[in-house]
């Protein structure tokens, strides 16, 4: 039995009196595949925000690699391993398309690596990591004038190149074409086959259950269901969850 | 790559010759004037530029900096009893009269810079967790603090002012001030190299990161808070160098000139109207508006408020209508993609 | 400590000082906090808008200490020309300043709001605002002191040790009313709570065919109506001269703070304090270390009250 590489144990976060999340436990083992759902409101996007630290969460801890998360910044947390991607993609708009991928490297993955990367290995390993998801031809552009699609891309392309043990995708594909969905989809995969585990959170039904080897389904902030992918879809908890889904 | 690296120097070096040797040649005490004002400019400019231009955070205290280096010097002064030195006894050797400036000017402009440059630290440490807009406020209202402490402090002059007497002659230069105006330019050639130093290394890719959306540079793994705090020390101490060698060449201090804000409006004027996101574009901007204000201001065409009216309108326009400066729109009449 | 034999013929008139000392000290100190508090109204007056602008709708509007010079000024003008009283030219001229408010939002609504726009841009407008109004009034009035007469500008009403010169309680008065009217008009009316809900809500008031844009037109106008009341208040107290504005900066952007950014009840309340904390701090320490206790009570602020200023990206 492997120890699982991401645990969350009673994480609780409130915004005023409003509880958000309330005693929030799951798992993420090293190269799994998970799927995060909810209907809105549900505390995805808090749960989000607590696990890459850009929230700090109430009550609960949160391991990572061995490494209690409570507390740390987002950048520290980027160190152990954690990236996540944002829901509305946030990119460096005014840098090039390059440079957004070179400032997760020369700050995330130089430390993770624990040695200096030269100015050559740096653009090398950008420009692949950029061909890797189809952007090479737009390295140049500034990545605030890309469009939706590539903007997805380059969202991830910047979480993977912080060289991740996780990936927190969130909505990657929300408002994309089916085409561009499935680019999205079998850009994940290919990532998870490269051993980095993925926490998908999205609401595309059959992205989450094609790719999914887990599900875990928050409702009002509370965790209601967590298995299987098949079993807990076919959970009538989580139908009624999903009332005409 | 170490050949642009070798032309930026060489063409510094050059640059900086060009300037001290044209102003000895044109033999008129006007020219160094103005050319020591422009400098000043230029690195006031630059300093503000890298906490404002590449990381986005707005400094409204440049005249507090630059004033608090101003009278770190004249405490000194005071403390040390440097008024009436002829001659230091360094055990080996003794410095006398004519070489004493060699020394004792370098260290104040240290001291300078390492208070101005606590002083950011400080500021920062208190402010800079949260969004830039509460640095922006508190920097301004620093500014009016320290302002008065100094009015009121009158072992520093207070509201009187404060006279700094400096050796009437500096071996090796035809006059103090040549020797004060020498210093400068060295202090503005170091500028732009610091600046252009970080804006190619990590800490400027980090700056701009957090420029543009500093959430997300977090998770990318930029260390924001610590980022922040280098480039308001750095840019601290750069405005507290050269406010430090201020008074060595005005030889009086008092808190209306000092703090005045004319150093804080052109150092924020100078690399917006220039351009923010290269270090030439404090450059231009302290050149060209320096310029102009020192021309006006020697024919006595107008007063310094109107100056600082001009100044300011200038400063609103650019910000309206051409935010990314000379620079930008340069690069947009070469149909490159603005920053 | 003097020697007990030496001291025991002189004991009464040892007690006797000390007591006339405590008295002293309790006198200052009962004046200091009274004068605190009515300190702390006028505070309140020209806090109000910022707590709006800022505290509300999220524009830092660092001009508005110029703004309210701007409005000092303007009443001495027609004070001295027309001899009307301050109080009267409030009225007058806050109409006045609140389109001048609407005009200056439109101005900065049409080149900086939207989102892809720099925050720094903003700030740099309102500042080249402030600096440039700052130099106008220079250029127009000097840097003389300039005050008003009215009938009552000496006046002071004692109410046993305390004294309250007619000339703080007035603006104290004219304080707390505002935060009144305003509290009112942001929980009473449509319209005012259209303002409370412009910056969380602006979607929501478009569903009611409310556009989020005029609302922020005119809460900023308000905003510098509230400037332009707060500045005939000033010249009430005190005779004013343009770069008394720069010491307000430090002032208005605390009591925001403090107060919970844009609860009028928490205006007043920090206004209070900051008047009070200023007073007690001329009284005992020094008259010119007034500027540092709002600056200090700022950073303090910011340092320890880390929600709802931070994370509001």
């Amino acid at each position: 039995m492997t120890a699982p590489l991401l645990s969350v144990q009673g994480l609780g976060k409130r915004f005023g009196g409003f509880v958000v999340l309330d005693d929030i436990n799951f798992e993420v083992y090293p190269g799994e595949r998970l799927g995060l759902i909810g209907p809105n409101g549900s505390g995805k996007s808090t749960t989000v925000n607590c696990l890459s630290g850009v929230l700090t969460h109430d009550t609960g801890t949160i391991t990572f690699d061995g490494q209690a998360l409570d507390g740390l910044r987002p950048h520290q947390r980027s160190y152990a391993g954690l990236a996540r991607s944002f829901q509305i993609p946030r990119p460096f708009a005014r840098l090039s398309v390059l440079k957004n991928i070179k400032v997760p490297m020369m700050f995330a993955a130089e430390k993770r690596s624990g040695r200096r990367f030269s100015e050559a290995e740096l653009d090398a390993q950008a420009r692949q990591a950029l061909d890797q998801v189809g952007l090479l031809a737009k390295a140049e552009l500034l990545a605030g004038s890309l469009t939706q699609i590539d903007l997805r891309k380059l969202e991830l392309a910047r979480a993977i190149a912080a060289q991740p043990k996780l990936l927190i995708a969130d909505e990657s594909m929300a408002g994309l074409a089916t085409s561009e969905t499935d680019e999205i989809l079998a850009l994940l995969l290919q990532l998870n086959s490269q051993g980095i585990a993925v926490i998908m959170i999205e609401h595309i039904m059959r992205a989450v259950s094609a790719f999914s080897q887990r599900l875990v389904v928050l409702a009002a902030g509370k965790k209601i269901a967590d298995g299987p992918t098949q079993e807990v879809l076919r959970d009538p908890l989580v139908e009624r969850i999903y009332l005409g889904d | 790559m170490p050949s642009s690296n070798l032309r930026f120097f060489v063409g510094l070096l050059m640059a900086g010759a060009l300037v001290f040797f044209g102003v000895q040649a044109l033999a008129e005490g006007y020219y160094l004037l103005v050319a020591f004002y422009i400098l000043q400019y230029i690195v006031l400019a630059t300093a503000w530029n890298i906490l404002g231009g590449y990381g986005g955070y707005v400094n409204f205290g440049s005249a507090c900096f630059f004033a608090v280096g101003g009278y770190s010097t004249v405490f000194f002064y005071k403390l040390l009893g440097l008024q009436t030195l002829k001659s230091l006894d360094c055990g080996w050797f003794v410095i006398t009269g004519p070489y004493l400036s060699y020394l004792i000017i370098p260290a104040s402009v240290l001291a300078g810079a390492v208070i101005s440059g606590l002083m950011g630290l400080g500021t920062g440490y208190l402010t800079l967790r949260l969004r830039g807009v509460f640095f922006a406020i508190s920097t301004l209202a620093l500014t009016v603090v320290v302002q008065t402490l100094v009015l009121n402090w009158s072992y520093v002059g207070g509201a009187r002012g404060a006279y700094v007497m400096r050796s009437p002659s500096v071996a090796g230069f035809a006059s103090t001030n040549e020797f004060v105006f020498f210093v400068m330019l060295l202090i503005a050639m170091a500028a732009l190299a610091i600046a252009r130093s970080i804006e190619r290394r990590k800490l400027g890719a980090g700056l701009e990161a957090i420029r543009d959306d500093e959430d997300s540079a977090e998770c990318s793994g930029v260390p924001t808070l610590q980022l922040k705090l280098q480039a308001t020390t750095i840019s601290g101490a750069m405005m507290g160098a050269v406010g430090a060698l201020f008074p060595f060449f005005v030889t009086f201090v008092d808190p209306i000139g000092a703090f005045n804000l004319v150093h804080t409006v052109n150092s924020i004027a100078m690399p917006l109207i220039g351009g923010m996101t290269h270090w030439s574009g404090p450059l231009i901007g302290a050149v060209l508006l320096g310029g102009v204000q020192q021309y006006f201001g020697s024919k006595n065409m107008v007063t310094p408020e109107l100056s600082l009216l001009f100044v300011g309108v200038l400063m609103m326009v650019f910000v309206a209508i051409a935010p990314n400066g000379i620079l930008g729109l340069w690069q947009r009449l070469r149909g490159k993609d603005v920053k | 400590m003097v020697p007990l034999i030496h001291g025991l013929g002189r004991a009464p008139h040892f007690v006797l000082n000390r007591l006339m000392e405590i008295s002293t000290i309790l006198d200052l100190l009962a004046n200091a906090l009274v004068a605190g508090v009515m300190l702390g109204g006028f505070y309140a007056a020209v806090s109000v808008g910022i707590s709006i602008s800022f505290g509300m709708l999220d524009i830092a509007n660092i001009s508005h200490p110029a703004m309210i010079m701007l409005g000092s000024f303007m009443a001495y003008l027609i004070n001295s020309h027309w001899g009307l009283d301050p109080l009267l030219i409030m009225l007058l001229i806050a109409p006045l300043f609140g389109l001048l408010g609407m005009g200056i939002y439109r101005v900065y609504f049409q080149l900086f709001e939207s989102r892809e726009k720099d925050p720094r841009r903003g700030l740099a407008f309102f500042f080249g605002l402030l600096f440039v109004t700052d130099v106008l009034l220079i250029l127009f009035f000097g840097a003389d002191l300039r005050g008003v007469e009215t009938s009552y500008v000496d006046t002071v009403l004692n109410f046993g040790v305390v004294g309250i010169p007619l000339r703080l309680l007035i603006p104290f008065f004219i304080g707390v009313l505002v935060v009144l009217c305003m509290h009112l008009f942001l929980t009473r009316t449509f319209f005012g709570l259209a303002v409370a809900a412009v910056s969380q809500e602006p979607l929501g008031l478009r569903l009611m065919g409310v556009d989020p844009v005029r609302v922020k037109q005119i809460a900023f106008g308000l905003s510098v109506a509230t400037a332009a009341l707060g500045g005939a208040a000033l010249i009430i107290i005190q005779p004013v001269e343009p770069a008394l504005g720069r010491e307000y900066i430090g002032r208005v952007f605390a009591v925001c703070v403090l107060g919970g950014m844009g609860s009028m009840s928490g205006t007043l309340f920090a206004a209070i304090l900051l008047g009070v904390a200023e007073s007690l701090t001329s009284t005992f320490v020094g008259p010119s270390w007034s500027p540092a206790v709002a600056f200090g009570i700022l950073l303090f602020t910011l340092a320890w009250r880390p929600s709802g200023l931070m994370g509001r990206t």
